[in-house]
């Protein structure tokens, strides 16, 4: 169904008057109706009260004489108004006196007559009137209407009211059918012009004018807004066109825009990923770095901590956060006083960094101390405000070990610098004296006095030898003469020799793959003769010492930590004892020089020990506990995979010829040295410096005859020495047999003989086997090539 | 029910009818024509209501009704009971009993004794005219110009009216009465 707005103006125009019609046809009819009914109803009404009017007198009478009779037959008139269907008389006491009711019907009437009056019922109208006589009310007539009447009224008036209103509406009608054209003419005429305009475009077009009225004003208008509208219509073509001309060059503009805007993107992308990446070095940066580091702000609460600070307080950063910084690094000086506030204090409060001392103790959040060096620092903003602050921190509790390492070495090397000064004449004069007793030895029978007492003065002579060796091993420059051999056989023949005899039993766990080491076997077998005495020492009583000796690979760092080896490949030997043990007090002295607990000890044995280990780029560690016994461990550099030399045996003494000469300034060993190399059949020359050596062998040269060999002391005061002396002698004649000869049996020129041109190497003080041992050698060597 | 019933409804119609004019029983005091009598003389009362005297009849406004009883009393203490205290139209009521010798022009209303039957066209003769509502209970009183005749119609009391005797003599009588009586013109 079409609404109403949709259907068209004619129609609307027509059914609107139609419809207007009809409804005001409608209201006038229902206003009668409704008069009539509520006029008619009165008139009922005062008929009905009238008829008892008339009723009532007639039936006085009767009620009065009491004469029912008489008072029916008055009622009995009533049929001729047939509206009233009954009626009756009631006495003073409310019994019915007489009774009417309309034909073919008995009625009932109330028990009362109820009030006097007009009334109406659900289907009647009532009426009671009083009966009076003589002033004096002696009943009531009552009466009773249907409403025939009014319902026969009612309906001839809607009967009318429906014809009126079908013939008004039909006028009405057609009326509008005939006249709605001088409304909806115009109108429509204004549509189509409308429409057509719009169709074609076509400004030109005008509306119709019908009349003067509104619609002919509303035509005017509208044909003068067509004008306008075209007018406009012109006006907005030639803007629009302008318009798009302007858009086009702002749209170029703006192309021209984006290009840089994108190009300035690309550049701030870049310089965030530069940022991006810059941020990410700094934390890998921070964490890296292997001191603790933790910023806090300015109120001293914690910002940010690497993972070394979250490692050394055990504190992790997302519990740590914005504590105070005092509950995460929780110090203690030494004296045990804590240093909670000293970072806020002295570098938010004082805006000064701080580098503390290293003794503090840090207590980790497991409760556990660390020894830590710490400092602090403000952090400021480019206005050089106080922004927060950054505390750095590491752990030293292993380098304060290693410092203490460090600081005893140092001990040692100033002493060993005294003792090798002193050992150097001590050699020479050493030398003299176990040379000659070496010779005048030679003179006698074994089982001659005289022999004994030369043997005893030697052994005595060789003791001090071994006392200055150990001096000496302190001496600056002291290197070993390093072989590469097996430390086993050096180990077994050292203890075995010790322990014979005694009542400590030695027990060996060394495994047979155990790598060669770097070693100077002279120096090492002190070192194993020194511990192997001390566990003896340590057991009066008797007791077992455990030899152990195993391979350390370079990964082993758990092994090396905090020990000051270099990473590399380690062969350690362990000598345990089950004794008294070493207080923890004598533990941190027993390396030093001249330190002892026993009374005929020396106070160097352990000393030389270390001092040997560190030339060796070793290192000798104590573990021990009063009562339960000490282990001693040292550590040499191993050459895993190096083949062995087959060892050189040492001879009896080998008389032989030959010229030989001697350098020395040393009046003494010229003159022993000459006794001794006499006595073996050699004819010696001395020279007492190096001019004088080089000389006689210039000399010995262009004579032809050559000496065999040449022994060459080190070291002249004043003077070349034996290593110039070599250089020249060679360069003169590049077969010479040369043999260094040195107080400093630990001079670097000594262990590297070779690399100097040496053959080789004597130390003093040298008796006369040792002196003949190393000629027959040379001179073998020389006779075989 | 009711058909059941109807029988009694008639019966007890009857008793209720004849209680009106109840029969005389020799137990009650009032004899069945007492009780007629008393219905009578509440009728003279009443007939008060519906006639109008001329003004001149009573001596002013309050003066009471007369009602003379010519020749045999046959109400004897009733009407004197009915009236006492009695008051109509704003007038009370004084009884005479009257002989035929005595002079009974001067009430207002003459209930004239059946035994005098033979003697009413004098008694007629002597009222002349004058408005006095002549009441009586014999028959043909109404021809003989008397005004109201009681009579006896299905055992109940009803009354003549010569309407027009009365009019000549001045006193109006109401329709309404005239409804409920057997009006009589003895002119036709």
């Amino acid at each position: 169904m079409r609404s109403l707005k949709d259907i068209p103006i004619k129609r609307k125009i027509v059914l609107l008057i139609t419809a207007t019609t009809g409804l005001a046809l409608i209201v006038a009819c229902a206003a009668f109706t409704v008069y009539e009914f509520v006029t008619f109803r009165k008139v009922l009404r005062d008929d009905l009260l009238t008829l008892a009017e008339v009723i009532e007198p007639n039936c006085t009478a009767a009620l009065d004489f009491d004469l029912p009779n008489e008072g029916t037959e008055n009622l009995a008139a009533l049929r001729l108004e047939p509206h009233i269907v009954a009626a009756c008389i009631y006495r003073q006491d409310n019994n019915i006196f007489a009774a009417y009711a309309i034909r073919g019907t008995s009625p009932s009437f109330p028990l009362d007559p109820g009030p006097d009056g007009f009334r109406v019922g659900d289907d009647h109208l009532v009426v009671a009137r009083p009966m009076i006589l003589d002033g004096k009310r002696i009943g009531t007539l009552y009466l009773r209407s249907n409403f025939r009447g009014l319902r026969s009224r009612l309906a001839a008036y809607l009967a009318t009211a429906l014809v009126v209103l079908v013939t008004g509406c039909f006028i009405a009608f057609a009326i509008a059918a005939r006249f709605q054209r001088i409304i909806s003419a115009p109108v429509l005429n204004l549509a189509r012009t409308a429409k057509e305009i719009s169709n074609k475009k076509d400004y030109s077009l005008r509306a119709e004018k019908f009349g003067q009225d509104e619609l002919g004003e509303f035509t005017d208008v509208f044909n003068h807004m067509i004008t306008q509208i075209h007018k406009q219509d012109v006006e907005l073509r030639q803007q629009q066109d302008d318009l798009e001309r302007k858009v086009s060059e702002r749209t170029e503009e703006l192309s021209n825009s984006n290009e840089l805007l994108k190009s300035e993107i690309a550049e701030r992308r870049q310089a965030e990923t530069a940022l991006a990446a810059e941020k990410q070095r700094l934390a890998v940066t921070l964490r890296s770095i292997g001191d603790g580091v933790i910023t806090t702000d300015t109120d001293g609460r914690i910002v940010l901590m690497n993972h070394a600070a979250e490692t050394l307080t055990r504190w992790e950063q997302k519990d740590a956060l914005n504590r105070p910084l005092a509950d995460v690094l929780r110090l203690k000086n030494d004296s045990g006083a804590t240093l909670d506030d000293i970072f806020l204090n002295t570098v938010l409060g004082g805006g000064r960094a701080i580098d503390l001392d290293r003794d503090e103790t840090l207590r980790t959040r497991d409760d556990n101390e660390r020894r830590i060096a710490s400092s602090g620092a403000p952090i400021r903003d480019a206005d050089g405000r106080i922004v927060g602050m950054v505390v750095t921190f590491r752990d030293i509790t292993d380098r304060q070990m290693l410092d203490q390492e460090r600081f005893k070495s140092s001990k040692l090397e100033s002493v060993g610098i005294l003792a090798g000064g002193i050992a150097h004449d001590f050699n020479n004069m050493l030398t003299a004296i176990l040379g000659n007793i070496s010779l005048v030895k030679r003179r006698f029978e074994t089982d001659d006095n005289e022999f004994t007492r030369l043997a005893a003065a030697e052994t005595a002579t060789q003791r001090a030898r071994a006392l200055t060796e150990q001096l000496l091993t302190f001496a600056k420059g002291g290197a070993p003469m390093l072989n590469t051999m097996s430390i086993q056989e050096l180990i077994t023949e050292s203890a075995d020799f010790i322990l014979s005899g005694s009542n400590v039993r030695v027990d060996y766990a060394i495994p047979t793959d155990l790598w060669p080491v770097r070693i100077d076997s002279g120096q090492m077998s002190q070192v194993v003769n020194n511990l192997v005495i001390n566990a003896q020492q340590a057991m009066p009583a008797g007791g077992i010492i455990t030899i152990e000796a195993e391979n350390i690979a370079r990964t082993r760092t758990d092994v090396f930590r905090g020990l000051p080896l270099d990473p590399s490949n380690y062969v350690r030997v362990s000598i345990s004892d089950d004794g008294i043990g070493i207080s923890e007090a004598d533990q941190a002295m027993i390396f030093d020089p001249y330190f002892t607990t026993k009374p005929q000890g020396s106070g160097l044995g352990l000393a030389t020990t270390f001092s040997i280990l560190k030339n060796h780029r070793g290192h000798v560690t104590v573990v021990s506990e009063r009562g339960k016994g000490t282990t001693f461990r040292f550590f040499l550099p191993a050459m895993p995979g190096a083949v062995l030399k087959p060892k050189t045996e040492i001879g009896v003494v080998v008389e032989g010829q030959g010229r030989i000469l001697v350098m020395d300034d040393d009046e003494f060993i010229r003159d022993v040295s000459a006794e001794m190399l006499t006595d073996l059949g050699y004819s010696a020359d001395m020279a007492s410096d190096g001019k004088t050596a080089i000389q006689l062998y210039q000399d010995a040269l262009a004579a032809e005859t050559p000496y065999l060999a040449v022994i060459l002391d080190l070291i002249i005061p004043g003077g070349m020495g034996g290593k110039d002396v070599i250089k020249q002698l060679l360069a003169i004649d590049p077969n010479v047999k040369s043999i260094v000869s040195s107080g400093y049996s630990h001079d670097p020129v000594t262990a590297n003989f070779q690399s100097y041109g040496f053959s080789r190497v004597l130390p003093k003080p040298f008796d006369i086997q040792e002196l003949s041992d190393v000629l027959n050698e040379i001179l073998t060597d020389h006779r075989v090539s | 029910m009711l058909r059941k019933y109807s029988h009694l409804i008639c019966l007890a119609t009857v008793v209720g009818l004849m209680l009106q004019i109840p029969p005389a029983t020799a137990r009650d005091a009032p004899t069945r024509k007492s009780v007629e009598y008393e219905i009578k003389a509440g009728f003279i009362c009443k007939f008060v209501k519906f006639c109008t005297w001329p003004d001149a009849s009573f001596a002013n406004s309050d003066a009471p009704i007369t009602v003379g009883i010519l020749g045999f009393d046959p109400f004897q203490s009733i009407i004197d009971e009915a009236v006492e205290d009695l008051k109509i139209k704003g007038r009370s009521f004084q009884i005479r009993r009257y002989t035929p010798s005595d002079d009974y022009t001067s009430c207002h209303i003459l209930f004239i004794s059946a035994a005098e039957h033979n003697h009413i066209p004098a008694i007629m003769a002597k009222l002349a005219d004058k408005p006095i509502l002549t009441i009586s209970e014999s028959h043909n009183f109404c021809r003989q110009g008397g005004m109201i005749n009681f009579h006896i119609v299905d055992n109940k009391v009803r009354f003549q009216i010569n309407e027009k005797a009365a009019r000549r003599t001045g006193i109006e009588i109401s329709t309404r009465l005239l409804q409920i009586a057997d009006v009589v013109d003895p002119t036709r």
